[in-house]
């Protein structure tokens, strides 16, 4: 910020004005302010010729065998001027750069090898029956692949699949499906939640885990009306690597079924009604007897119905799961990949951001110290310079 | 971009000079200053320490240490002159605070003989003059030696003190002021 002037009083400029003048030899100035001009100009102090020689040479050679002066020129002397800016800043560099190499150095080993151990370890081999017992209690659930009463024995057509029933027929509908995949009970687990979801159950399951190669095969009931939508959950479960679809007609067992017995029903009416209708105890004994009889049918023929049923309301999907070692082996505690690269390489610079924020709250302190140190030492400096002008005022 | 060779024709002479013969720029520039202002750095530098042999050491020292810093003159600060004597009034400074006593002038030169008695006349002026520069307080010799010796103006004298042109001028007044009582007082 330039200070504000005060102007020159008149007297004072024009005395200056005339000292300019007989400086300057202008023949129109003031005598005796002329002489004086002159005769201090006399009086000023000459080098004598063997320093003049001395200097002149001096200079000529660029002061070429002189002594490193104590002010350091050249090519830094313009930084000289603002000292702790560029000292700064090359402190903030080394300090990252060293941050950030030590980091490099040491991340890369680290990421891989903890990488390396986490597909290591060995799963025990666990057998598992995640099976939900069918309402009825009639699929058990076990290890062991018993018989299934619900497995579909028609013959069957291969894909595609066959439309659902539909207009008064009754279609048995089964599915095969394989699946390939790395870990077996997680895919075991994700298929018992599809087929919760899709409202059906396990009626068989057999699970078997390894170091890698385990397997698992299910049974699984769902509504005929969520088959489709079962399998698309099942096949989000692991690679499909084969499937099987096929549906059987039983609307002609279905119905026979059905017919069979309303028949026992009608008889069972009709021997109610006659037994009703007996007088003597003979007849009596006989309708009973024949009445028993037909209880034990019906219920057989009602369990029939039942079983014929539920082949047309509840579909099979039989699910084989086949596990698969890894095909990305754990990584040598050496090795670096891209990844690793790219891993240590964010890391450094979150590193890096974290020792500059330290870094600046530390040096940004002491650059103002400094800053208020250089310019006391400054002033200081200046002050004892006219401090040593003042002293050697003294008039001799 | 190919272009044909062609030879040269109609050259009838070449001027050739070494490179390292050419004078650098800056290095003329610094010259050209010397030969300007050796004189007066002396002078200047004298009249402040009052010691010769000191004025010579001191003189150098400035000049070499103005030669290292040429690079960092910066004209929107002032005039290359001014600069300079900047730096051997610090320098002539730094001496005073090594010494920390001001010397008396070594032996100067001694004055001719006058050989007419106009010039005795002359010689009895410059005495006069002599004694009054030397009645004078530091600062305003060092004012005198800038404004007479050197021939700066009052912005560069202003520039060299670290002070505006008008207060400058102001003291320059003053000094002159002094001087002139010192010529004309009784001895």
């Amino acid at each position: 910020m330039r200070r504000r002037e005060t102007p020159l009083d008149p007297a004072v400029a024009a005395e200056l004005d005339a000292l300019e003048a007989a400086l300057a030899g202008d023949p129109s100035a003031e005598t005796e302010l002329a002489m004086l001009v002159r005769d201090v100009r006399l009086e000023a102090p000459a080098m004598t010729p063997a320093f003049q020689a001395q200097l002149d040479e001096r200079v000529a050679t660029g002061f070429a065998g002189a002594s490193k002066p104590r002010d350091r020129g050249g090519r830094f002397a313009a930084l000289r001027g603002r000292p702790l800016i560029p000292a700064l800043g090359i402190a903030g560099c080394l300090l990252a750069a060293l941050v950030a190499v030590l980091v490099a150095t040491g991340g890369g080993k680290d990421g891989a090898a903890s990488r390396g151990g986490a597909g290591g370890g060995s799963v025990a081999a666990t057998q598992a029956a995640p099976a939900q017992r069918e309402s009825s209690g009639s699929a058990g659930s076990g290890a062991a692949p018993n018989a299934d009463s619900a497995a579909p024995s028609a013959s069957k057509s291969v894909s595609p699949a066959p439309p659902p029933a539909s207009g008064g027929r009754h279609v048995e509908r089964s599915t095969q499906l394989q699946l390939t995949t790395t870990d077996v009970q997680k895919t075991a687990d994700g298929v018992v939640r599809a087929t919760q979801a899709a409202g059906g159950y396990v009626q068989l399951s057999q699970v078997r885990t390894g170091d890698g190669n385990g397997s698992a095969t299910f049974v699984l009931r769902v509504p005929t009306a969520k088959l489709d939508e079962a399998i698309a959950s099942l096949s989000k479960l692991g690679h499909v690597s084969s499937m099987q679809q096929s549906a059987n007609d039983i609307t002609g067992q279905y119905d026979s079924a059905q017919s069979r017995l309303a028949d026992a029903r009608a008889e069972r009416r009709g021997l109610l009604r006659a037994l009703a209708r007996a007088t003597t105890a003979q007849e009596i004994a006989s309708l009973k007897a024949r009445i028993a009889d037909n209880r034990a049918q019906l219920n057989r023929l009602q369990s029939e119905f039942n079983a014929v049923r539920r082949r047309a309301t509840y579909a099979t999907i039989e699910a084989d799961i086949v596990g698969k070692p890894h095909k990305q082996q754990p990584a040598p505690a050496n090795s670096w990949d891209p990844g690793d690269a790219a891993h240590d390489a964010l890391r450094v610079l979150e590193v890096g951001a974290g020792v500059a924020l330290v870094g600046l709250s530390v040096l940004v302190p002491l650059a103002l110290i400094g800053g208020a140190a250089a310019f006391a030492a400054g002033a200081w400096r200046r002050r004892r310079r006219e401090a040593a002008l003042d002293a050697a005022a003294e008039p001799i | 971009m190919n272009l044909p060779l062609r030879r040269s024709s109609g050259v009838e002479q070449t001027l050739t000079m070494a490179i390292e013969q050419q004078p650098a720029p800056a290095a003329a520039s610094f010259e050209a200053l010397y030969r300007a202002s050796a004189e007066a750095v002396f002078a200047y530098v004298a009249s402040l320490l009052r010691d010769r042999s000191a004025a010579e050491e001191v003189t150098a020292a400035a000049f070499e240490r103005a030669f290292r810093k040429r690079r960092s003159f910066d004209p929107r600060r002032g005039t290359q002159r001014a600069w300079l004597f900047g730096i051997a009034r610090n320098a002539a400074l730094d001496e005073l605070r090594r010494r920390k006593r001001a010397a008396a002038l070594g032996e100067e030169p001694p004055a001719d003989e006058p050989a007419a008695e106009s010039e005795a006349e002359a010689a009895e002026r410059r005495a006069t003059v002599r004694a009054a520069l030397a009645g004078l307080d530091a600062r305003d010799r060092e004012l005198i030696a800038l404004k007479f010796h050197a021939g700066l103006g009052n912005a560069e004298i202003g520039a060299v003190l670290g002070i505006s042109a008008n207060n400058a001028g102001t003291r320059v007044h003053r000094a002159l002021t002094r001087l002139r009582e010192a010529c004309h007082a009784p001895s």
